[in-house]
């Protein structure tokens, strides 16, 4: 296998980067471009010339069928770069291999024409705006509307999930706005494929798109991406998103995709196989590291029936994970999943329950069963908490100090309250209800993080017809 | 109980006895170590090594009071914790005896084993200002037994007095003990350094500093604040101790500079305590000499879970143990994070 890349620039705009440098990216060397700020000005340039050039003149129907067929590409086993990924991504991660593959199938599933377009249609109404302006009803007379994407989109990216930052190069390009983006040190190797992919596909979209490196402390390079980024997608910790905060020009626009906290709630009569099953696959997808995936399971009912619940539950994880095995974990890894048994042995003496574990003894999973007053810490790495509550309020109350960062929550519930539930989790901040199962395989139309991700990125301009009130 | 612990204390080695004695004894007062003991099937009376104790986690200890006394008289809280859980741990009038006999029998052999008298000043607040600063209490007791009349705490309500330190210091002519929290020390030494100032501490004087371990960067900390005890107060290494203190232990470790001036440096267990090392995928130890995580037995911690597996990296050497830093650190991958992290703000 030739060196690989952990940047990608269109084949004629390569003479760009005058050399190059080697990064280990967990137990893979990769390829990285010296940059200098006068560099990414050029690139810049260019990229802006492309998106008027190419991007303006392109239909949104052209690029979304080209998207689409990277997207039936990928979910090939076949195709050349999703092999190099589904070998090399194991080795950057740590993730296993079935979990890499699962992941690009998840991803790509939910990049295909079909979620797009339905993607479009929720947040445009009618993604014809895109190409021109276009009949809106809803302004007066025979008003019409044109949304305007940005020229240049600029992302950071963090390595949490693998194969995810394509996900903001289709968004950028379905507003029709050219793309660059620097990938994580720890997981610099898939945009390049996939911007390979999209190369072969449809040169004239790739040519529009740049996937760059640069040290995290080169303030020089940082400072000069961000002055000509018209939008910034972040992707990263929270003290990423204070970083970039600081230093984005005033007038950039913005979205962060930052930290988030999945749980699920179940009552006791809900808890059926499928129910568990599915609650098994969204602790194992991932191995918790999405911003979707659970980190707490609230089970109404008594603690006996939890108790049984949580024993179903562990062994539903472990045959899940005969299919997803699970990352591999460092020394802090393993320790944080013993601190979590440490305090979770100690639930017999203390709330009448339990702490389940593999028969082998090894961390593969952990699930502890509990009564807790606040939201049950988890240190990931399939370990989750199923916390006996007699009360939906008992978890309202939990969510409060964490609201920030509420995301996802799986539902199994029953009974009058459930409307009034669902509207409470909305109001504290939840983004996406969904059944066990589906947390960690959200859809491209689902507003990530609460955020209409692609219509935040335009502007509009409105055609009046008639004065409103003449 | 006490009197078997006291006598354990005086041994040259480990007890054994005394091992299975408050065990068995922790069985009973304690329900988390006798639902351990039980799950485990694990009979107090026939252990012969103390690895054999079940732990009691340092996370468990955060998140439950865990308290075996007749009457809590004490209370301590942890500091620098999630937010989740206790943090706090409780000691009976007998638990206050068994550390105030820890900390003697340590200072004694560690500290001072050359009984020189020195003035002993603290850079921390007075137990009556800050009552529940374990290592304030524990600091007390330093003054209270080893210290010149001279001796006292130099942190007021409003903080270090850097100037009256200072002040003590230049004209100190019998030998000093300054004793204090690292980071306390980092606060004078910075002081010292913006205004220039530099102390010959006269001969004998000596520096004991409690380092807690946040998952700092310590390795370096640690080498640039020795440093700065030698330029700064003329404390030269062979008389610089840092101890190793934990709020879920009655116990400390302090560093050998000084009871063993020619061995390398290593944190050494009194007899009634014992620390080993472990992989932390299948908590086994692993040999003296390779890194794991740490787990100590104190048997001065009377009314606590007496064997504490903590999450500090270090390993066991000739002599004692070191301490390399955390294993466990805040989840930093990306948009998943532990709800701990985000609660301290450091995700």
């Amino acid at each position: 296998m030739t060196a690989l890349n952990a940047w990608w620039l269109p084949p004629d705009l390569r003479t760009m980067v005058a050399a190059e440098d080697t990064l280990a990216a967990g137990e893979v060397s990769v390829s990285v471009p010296c940059l200098d700020a006068n560099a990414v000005r050029s690139l810049a340039l260019e990229l802006k010339h492309r998106q008027r050039t190419v991007l303006q003149k392109r239909s949104i129907a052209s690029i979304v069928s080209s998207l689409d067929a990277v997207a039936a590409l990928w979910l090939d086993e076949q195709t050349p770069e999703r092999q190099v990924a589904a070998t090399v991504l194991p080795q950057v991660t740590g993730f296993s291999s079935e979990m890499v593959r699962e992941s690009i199938d998840l991803e790509q599933r939910s990049s295909r024409a079909d979620h797009m377009w339905r993607a479009l249609r929720s947040e445009f109404g009618d993604p014809a705006v895109l190409d021109g302006f276009a009949a809106n009803p809803h302004l007066a007379g025979a008003g019409r509307t044109m949304a305007v994407g940005p020229a240049l989109v600029g992302a950071v990216f963090s390595s949490n999930i693998p194969a995810l930052p394509h996900l903001t190069v289709m968004r950028s390009l379905m507003v029709k706005s050219a793309f660059w983006g620097r990938v994580s040190s720890r997981e610099p190797t898939f945009l390049p494929l996939y911007l390979e992919t999209l190369w072969r596909v449809d040169p004239e979209l790739a040519g529009c798109c740049a996937c760059l490196w640069w040290p995290s402390n080169d303030r020089v390079v940082e400072h000069a991406f961000l002055a000509e980024s018209d939008f910034f997608v972040g992707w990263g910790s929270a003290e990423v998103e204070r970083h970039f905060a600081a230093v984005l020009p005033p007038d950039t626009r913005s979205v962060f995709h930052g930290h988030r906290i999945g749980f699920a709630l179940i009552d006791s009569p809900q808890a059926l196989p499928a129910t568990v099953e599915g609650l098994a696959i969204d602790v194992c997808r991932f191995d918790q590291q999405a911003c979707l995936s659970p980190q707490a399971i609230f089970f109404r009912g008594s603690m006996a029936d939890a108790l049984a619940f949580g024993r179903r539950l562990g062994a539903a994880i472990e045959e899940v994970g005969e299919r997803l095995p699970p990352r591999r974990l460092d020394a802090g890894e393993a320790m944080a999943v013993q601190q979590f048994r440490g305090a979770a042995e100690l639930a017999p003496s203390f709330s009448g329950g339990a702490l389940v574990t593999p028969e082998s003894g090894e961390l593969q999973w952990t699930v502890a069963v509990d009564r807790y007053g606040q939201f049950p810490h988890s240190p990931l790495h399939r370990c989750i908490t199923v916390c006996q509550v007699d009360d939906w309020s008992e978890v309202i109350d939990t969510l409060g100090p964490i609201r920030p960062w509420l995301q996802n929550a799986a539902l199994a519930v029953t009974g009058d309250d459930e409307g009034a539930l669902r509207m409470a989790l909305a109001r504290l901040g939840v983004s996406r209800l969904c059944r066990p199962g589906d947390m960690a395989a959200p859809s491209m139309m689902w507003h990530h993080d609460g955020v209409a991700c692609l219509a935040i990125m335009v502007r509009w301009c409105d055609e009046e017809d008639t004065p409103p009130y003449g | 109980m006490k009197q078997i612990l006291l006598d354990a204390m005086d041994s040259d080695t480990l007890s054994m006895d005394a091992v299975r004695a408050l065990f068995a004894w922790q069985v009973q007062r304690i329900d988390a170590v006798g639902g351990l003991a039980r799950a485990s099937g694990i009979d107090p009376a026939a252990i012969d090594h103390w690895l054999e104790v079940p732990p009691v986690f340092t996370a468990a200890f955060k998140r439950y009071a865990l308290f075996g006394g007749d009457e809590p008289v004490a209370e301590f809280r942890t500091s620098g914790t999630s937010g989740q859980g206790f943090g706090r741990s409780l000691f009976s009038a007998d638990g206050l005896d068994l550390m105030a006999a820890a900390v003697r029998r340590n200072a004694d052999r560690m500290l001072f084993p050359d009984r020189v008298a020195t003035r002993v000043m603290v850079l921390a607040p007075p137990p009556d200002a800050a009552p529940h600063l374990i290592m304030a209490w524990g600091m007390a007791r330093l003054v209270a037994e080893f210290g010149t009349p001279d001796s006292g705490f130099c942190v007021g309500p409003d903080g270090l007095d850097v100037a009256a330190v200072l002040h003590t210091l230049e004209r100190s002519v019998e030998p000093v003990t300054l004793i204090g929290a690292s980071f306390g020390f980092v606060h004078l030494l910075d002081a010292m350094d913006d205004a220039g100032r530099r102390v010959a501490l006269p001969k004998g004087s000596r520096i004991m500093d409690a380092g807690g371990f946040k998952g700092r960067s310590r390795a370096v900390d640690r080498g640039e604040l020795m440093a700065s005890f030698t330029r700064l107060l003329g404390v030269p290494a062979s008389h610089q101790v840092n101890v190793l203190g934990m709020t879920e232990l009655a116990s400390q470790f302090y560093d050998n500079a000084l009871s063993n001036p020619t061995g390398p440096r290593v944190k050494v267990n009194p007899p009634w305590t014992a620390t080993a090392a472990l992989d932390p995928h299948t908590l086994e130890p692993v040999p003296d000499g390779e890194v794991g995580v740490l787990r100590h037995l104190d048997l001065a911690n009377i009314d606590r879970p007496f064997v504490v597996q903590t999450d500090d990296l270090g390993r066991c050497v000739d002599g004692g143990f070191e301490v390399l830093g955390r294993a466990v650190n805040a989840n930093d991958r990306g948009c998943s994070i532990t709800v701990d992290a985000l609660i301290r703000g450091e995700g």
